[in-house]
């Protein structure tokens, strides 16, 4: 594809409210999500003449984005305060969305990064494997253990 | 509640968030158009964001000398040693008791009648490891209810992603069971010039990989299909021959090169349609076969098929043992009620294996099934021997003599690893034992095999705090020495053993380096523990008395990763590791090193070594006055993403003689080593 920021922008506003709910599901952290988004978004930009099929840019971005919130995951492992998690979202915000995002951000940062791999990436269980370099079993049985853990939650 | 709900449930609280107006398509695309043009510049600022400052800036920091900080021998953590764990002595005494449901050992097993139950294993906390022999199955019907059993405590979630069939769009390699073994690169000082070797877990038993040289040929895979014969001949490269795959369905995976013979290995899939006539629908199925091509490539410029064997499930990882290739592939069976034999059965090489030749371990975390079998290249038609287990496979060690492969059990509060034993002696295949350990692998660098031994470093998160322990097993998979709550708080992060020492890094914020003396198998023992920052993800033997370290180095005031570290140790004496050396590559994250070894080229005589490095590939060589040095980069940033996804991956560097070879992104570049890395020469794939 060609550098141009005019086409990038149209192809990135098709996807750039997934990428942050996927990147503050991941993080928890709003600004910490903005940050990786642009990130991203700068990273994506410098590579993308390498990017062959311009239909591939939903799984090409989210990809990078990917790899990018590991690496933040990765980092934060051995902070001694953690970030604030943000719950609420603005007025229109039900009491029952903040009880699931609470349940959510309960989950271990794997199992935070399967689910919203698959629910806001779109990712298959399959290509989550990949990209987690774990075996497809292991993120099915992960992902499994995961949403048991959230009915738990959910139902107290 | 069902899953499905659930996950209808998260989705809906995500599309109430409203991404923040500073990354709004019209806001980012202001942005972009102020981003400078030039595409060469490595230091390219991002003021305009803060936080996001230098996301490919490339800095490098020069070696910082002989600063060592050393603890002695720390006492509390040999404090367990004595305390074997008893289930093994405790399965032993009740053994032959006739609990045996599933187990019935078959003539197949070499073992005696050792078929007792360990359940307890995994229930109770306070058991730490148990040992059983295990043994084929009596019939298809025991397999198909044992898999029955296991799929149905996973709820609907796992039934219905089976029921579908896997989906095969992307035939990837699984690099999650080929990421995480590691070896020696060793030169070749054959006739000709030296060159690089693809870098092994255990020396003397060569794995497959997607770039290789023998020393005359770069033999190079392209993910589109092919496999190119190059001869190097001074700093000149030429496509000799290639191997086309006529199948347009199948994707090479991985490659053998040996003297004449070339061993191609090979992913596919089949779909078929099923129509169903009363609901108008369709459903697909697809099955996933792997296959061993075997090519004579006497004559490069044409490489003849001499065999190929074929068998079912996606490609995990292989061996190559002499002249025998030992394939690794997971299947996924079907079970439903309806299921045809075919379905929950694997075939090698178009025949339904024996239920005998399938074992079904005490506990199953899966349903799906690693299937092994041996080929010779002598006779590349024909499969040697086959065997298959109902797991799913994490971690593959093979020694010389034995294949041992891991997964792990979260069927209970305690993380168990489950540790299964074959022997595989000139392709014959025999299971010998299992083993349960509490806690998980880091990778499978955590086994290794010594004088029929078998030692384990695990960690145990299933505490408030995380513990660590090393265990010692006998041939027969029974523990006969332990260490336990070793380094708590702290997790393994690399491990590497070489004859009666162990080396294993913890982390927490700095980075204890231990080591461990072996000698003893019943009575291990800590040797030493040296504490640096950050901490290291790959252990090498460089040279005599050095233990190279890849990781990463972080702030141990704040925990930031602060970028790639290379550390050199001082092995001599085992009981007072130094840190001789160390080189911060700063700012920079992502090494394909950490999760595939086979992405690094090293070599220890020649003294030098390299891996990708975010989007660079980097070159070292180490003095012992002054330490690391940088001695190449190149970077490949421009058009890595443009590669294949897995493209960072993929990137190798090889040498023959003077010749450094970087290979990826569709061209190899030639560079002169002798001439500080001077390039002199493309050729294009």
């Amino acid at each position: 594809m060609e550098r141009n920021a005019e086409d990038f922008a149209a192809k990135y506003e098709k996807v750039y409210q997934d990428m942050f709910r996927f990147a503050l599901y991941t993080l928890k952290n709003r600004h910490e999500a903005e940050d990786v988004v642009s990130e991203t978004v700068l990273d994506a930009w410098k590579g993308i003449e390498g990017l062959k099929d311009e239909n591939a840019f939903r799984a090409w971005i989210f990809r990078i984005l990917a790899n990018k919130c590991r690496q933040k995951l990765k980092s934060y492992l051995n902070r001694a305060v953690e970030l604030p998690a943000d719950l609420a979202w603005r007025e229109r915000d039900t009491s029952e969305d903040m009880d699931v995002r609470a349940a959510f951000y309960k989950l271990n940062d794997e199992e935070r990064l399967i689910l919203s791999s698959s629910l806001f990436g779109g990712y298959t269980g399959k290509e989550i494997a990949a990209m987690l370099e774990m075996n497809e079993n292991t993120v099915r049985s992960l992902k499994s253990r995961a949403l048991k853990k959230m009915e738990q939650m959910l139902s107290e | 509640m069902d899953e499905k709900k659930i996950l209808d449930m998260i989705k809906k609280s995500g599309e109430n968030v409203d991404a923040p107006e500073e990354i709004h398509p019209e806001q980012i695309k202001r942005l972009l158009e102020e981003q400078p043009v030039d595409k060469k510049s490595r230091f390219r600022r991002y003021a305009q964001w803060g936080a996001v400052a230098a996301v490919f800036a490339l800095a490098i920091i020069g070696g910082v000398t002989g600063l060592t900080r050393l603890s002695g021998t720390n006492g509390e953590n040999s404090q367990n040693e004595a305390g074997t764990m008893s289930l093994a002595d405790a399965s032993q005494s009740t053994k032959a008791t006739g609990e045996t449901e599933i187990f019935e050992v078959t003539t197949e097993n070499t073992t005696e009648a050792t078929t007792e139950k360990t359940t307890t294993a995994q229930t109770s906390a306070d058991v730490e490891s148990g040992n059983y022999a295990f043994a084929g199955a009596k019939s298809y019907q025991e397999i198909f209810d044992a898999l029955k059993k296991t799929e149905s405590g996973y709820g609907g979630y796992e039934t219905a992603e089976l029921a579908r069939g896997t989906t095969n769009e992307h035939i990837v390699e699984d690099s999650a069971m080929t990421a995480m073994d590691m070896g020696n690169s060793e030169t070749n000082a054959g006739a000709g010039l030296s060159y690089s070797k693809t870098n092994l877990q255990e020396a003397g038993v060569d794995e497959a990989d997607v770039v290789k040289t023998d020393g005359k040929y770069l033999y190079v895979m392209k993910a589109t299909g092919s496999v190119r014969l190059i001869r190097a001949e001074d700093k000149a490269l030429q496509t000799e021959g290639t191997i086309m795959l006529d199948a347009l369905n199948e994707t090479p995976q991985e490659m053998y090169v040996d003297g004449d013979t070339l061993s191609l290995i090979v992913t596919g899939s089949k779909t078929t349609l099923n129509s169903d006539a009363e609901e108008d629908t369709y459903t697909a199925d697809t099955e996933n076969y792997t296959k061993l091509y075997t090519y004579d490539i006497s004559d490069r410029s044409q490489p003849q098929l001499t065999g190929v064997v074929q068998q079912q499930g996606h490609y995990s990882t292989s061996r190559k043992n002499g002249d025998i290739v030992y394939l690794f592939t997971q299947f996924d069976p079907q079970v439903s009620d309806a299921s045809e034999i075919d379905e929950y059965i694997p075939a090698v090489n178009g025949a339904r294996m024996e239920s005998s030749d399938i074992f079904l371990p005490e506990y199953q975390n899966s349903t799906s099934c690693l299937v092994i079998s041996s080929v010779s290249t002598g006779k590349p038609d024909a499969i040697i021997d086959q065997k298959a287990v109902v797991s799913a496979a994490e971690n593959f060690y093979v020694s010389e003599n034995n294949i041992y492969i891991s997964n792990t059990n979260w069927s209970s509060d305690v993380t168990m690893t489950q540790i299964l034993k074959f022997s595989c002696q000139k392709g014959k295949i025999q299971a010998k034992g299992a083993a349960d350990l509490k806690g998980s692998l880091n990778d499978s660098f955590s086994m290794n095999e010594y004088n029929s031994y078998l030692r384990v470093v695990l960690t145990d998160y299933s505490g408030e705090t995380q513990k660590n322990a090393l265990y010692v097993l006998d041939d027969a998979m029974q523990v006969c020495g332990n260490i336990g709550d070793l380094a708590e708080g702290e997790d393994i992060r690399s491990a590497r053993f070489l004859g009666d020492i162990g080396y294993f890094v913890t982390f927490r914020n700095t980075d204890p380096l231990f080591s461990v003396d072996l000698s003893d198998p019943s009575d291990p023992k800590i040797l030493g523990e040296l504490k640096i920052t950050g901490f290291s993800s790959y252990l090498h033997f460089y040279g005599e008395n050095k233990l190279l370290g890849v990781g990463n180095e972080v702030d141990p005031e704040t925990g930031a990763y602060t970028g790639i570290k290379l550390a050199m140790f001082d092995v001599s004496d085992p009981s007072n590791v130094k840190q001789l050396h160390k080189f911060v590559i700063k700012d920079t994250y992502d090494c394909p090193l950490f999760y595939n070894y086979k992405a690094a080229m090293i070599d220890t005589e020649k003294n030098v070594f390299g891996f990708m490095c975010d989007s660079s590939y980097m070159v070292f060589c180490y003095d012992e006055e002054k330490g690391f040095e940088n001695v190449f980069t190149e970077n490949l940033g421009d058009s890595y993403y443009g590669y294949s996804y897995n493209g960072l991956q993929e990137v190798r560097g090889c040498f023959i003689g003077d010749n450094f070879y970087l290979v990826g992104g569709g061209q190899i570049r030639i560079y002169d080593m002798a001439n500080d890395y001077k390039e002199v020469g493309r050729l294009e794939l």
